[in-house]
């Protein structure tokens, strides 16, 4: 497989106090491959948001190797968050543009084109106006999306994305990334509790135990796309996830 | 069509009647100051200019506190040096104001800069520790996002930061002021300043009735500058974090 990324052998623990620690991470391995759509399952507290931080970035303190395909960097990542965090003082528009102002090639009408591009494939081009205490939950997640996209990076990471917004906004959402992803073809790392979730939009399902959070196993989905999760092959997939998570 | 990158616009008078109570307020201490002058038979220039010495010293003394309150609190609000910083913070404010006067009388001597540097070290703890938990207490995710959007140095400050510090600055100046108008007459009453409020509570210490009216126009001076001021500030300051 041609890899962007390898995790070699990573572990992760957090020292509250001396003597205290919290092992979180242990001995993780992992490829993410070009234009993968990668998943990260497990239940609360197996690290599997640990592990998105230590891609990203976000979190520098761990021991193992990780490596890069050589020419990536910072600026080639996206992150989407569990809780959006977007910045309240600042309008739809602006928080989309957050990735290219410190990009010193584009203008501000270059950057206004992108961002307005991208409002506008999210359906938030009306609301780009509004400060986020104004929108829904969702909307508040395609901005979130839209921020991530508007750099145009190689690789998205998102933290269980579509969490806080209800059932119905979460398929909406489910659908208009994946559009994203087949469009653009850049790789995700998505991490998600819900097996379902992680049916419908993975290549790739890396399966993680509670704490400390290893790799039970990697399953390559082998439903085709686009994928009917009310499907007898889906239902056993399900199944055969259920019996890895819970022996 | 409006340009997208429209702000969030600091509009204190969204009424029309807000407006002329506002008004009312900033006149009313002139008035007062007026009559009280005619009736006490002190000279009105002498007062008025009393009032505008002791309010230059104050707002030169908030403007210097604020600004290095806030480049501290920047500096100092996360990471290994707050860990060494704020423990000597949290002792300097634990002093007395007026623990410092005979150094900065031996410095200064009996002058403007001893009153200044006195109003300073009164008014900027309570604005240098408001802002640091404003900064503190921030979103972790905002932190991440901005990270992630690779902001650095002064688009970092100024787009970042600084909207974050807004609530904490301005919750901060509001107590620092109101501790640093108590130190400013004290102050300048124990320097012997020839000008300012001080001055004229020294001159009138044994006249009751001009004492109080005195102290109820400093009273009025600063409700009205609470009023036009801070309050619509404190209001536009908890809006821009809203969620």
């Amino acid at each position: 497989m041609d890899s962007i990324l390898s995790l070699q052998n990573i572990s992760k623990t957090f020292s509250e106090k001396p003597g205290e620690d919290l092992h979180v991470l242990e001995h993780i391995n992992l490829e993410i491959g070009h234009g993968e759509f990668f998943v990260l399952l497990g239940p609360s507290g197996s690290g599997k948001s640990t592990i998105l931080r230590i891609m990203s970035g976000l979190e520098k303190s761990y021991s193992g190797t990780m490596q890069w395909e050589n020419g990536i960097t910072q600026t080639d990542m996206s992150f989407v968050f569990q809780q959006f965090a977007l910045l309240p003082w600042l309008t739809v528009y602006e928080n989309a543009e957050m990735g290219l102002i410190m990009r010193k090639d584009l203008t501000a009408d270059m950057r206004r084109v992108i961002v307005m591009k991208e409002l506008r494939e999210l359906g938030l081009e009306r609301f780009a106006h509004a400060h986020p205490h104004e929108l829904s939950g969702g909307m508040r997640q395609r901005t979130g999306i839209a921020r991530a996209i508007a750099t145009n990076p190689k690789i998205i990471f998102l933290d269980e994305p579509f969490s806080e917004v209800d059932s119905f906004t979460a398929r909406e959402l489910r659908k208009d990334l994946l559009a994203i992803w087949e469009r653009r073809k850049m790789t995700i790392v998505m991490v998600t509790h819900l097996i379902e979730e992680a049916i419908e939009l993975a290549d790739r399902i890396a399966i993680l135990t509670p704490r400390p959070g290893k790799i039970e196993k990697t399953i390559t989905n082998p439903l085709p796309r686009p994928r009917n999760i009310r499907s007898p092959e889906s239902y056993k997939l399900e199944d055969e996830m259920y019996a890895i998570i819970e022996p | 069509m409006h340009h997208p990158t429209k702000r969030k616009q600091l509009v204190i008078y969204q009424k029309r009647r807000h407006m002329v109570a506002t008004l009312v307020v900033l006149v009313a201490p002139f008035l007062f100051l007026l009559v009280f002058s005619r009736l006490g038979h002190i000279a009105t220039g002498t007062l008025f200019f009393d009032v505008f010495v002791s309010c230059v010293r104050l707002l030169i003394a908030y403007v210097i506190a604020a600004v290095l309150a806030w480049i501290c609190a920047a500096a100092f609000y996360r990471g290994k040096r707050s860990v060494v910083a704020l423990p000597v913070f949290d002792v300097l404010q634990s002093f007395p104001t007026f623990a410092a006067l005979p150094v900065a009388t031996l410095l200064w001597g009996v002058s403007e800069a001893t009153v200044i540097a006195l109003l300073i070290f009164t008014v900027i703890w309570p604005i240098f520790f408001s802002i640091l938990s404003s900064l503190k207490l921030m979103k972790r995710d905002w932190e991440e996002a901005v990270e992630i959007a690779g902001w650095r140095g002064t688009e970092y400050l100024k787009r970042f930061l600084w909207p974050v510090s807004a609530p904490g600055l301005v919750t901060g100046s509001i107590i620092g002021l109101g501790e640093g108008w108590e130190a400013l007459v004290a102050t300048e009453i124990i320097v012997h300043t020839p000008s300012g409020l001080g001055s004229f509570f020294q001159t009138f210490s044994n006249n009751a009735t001009i004492t109080s009216f005195g102290i109820l126009g400093l009273l009025i001076l600063i409700f009205s500058a609470n009023k036009l001021i801070w309050l619509p500030l404190l209001a536009w300051s908890h809006e821009l974090t809203e969620e």
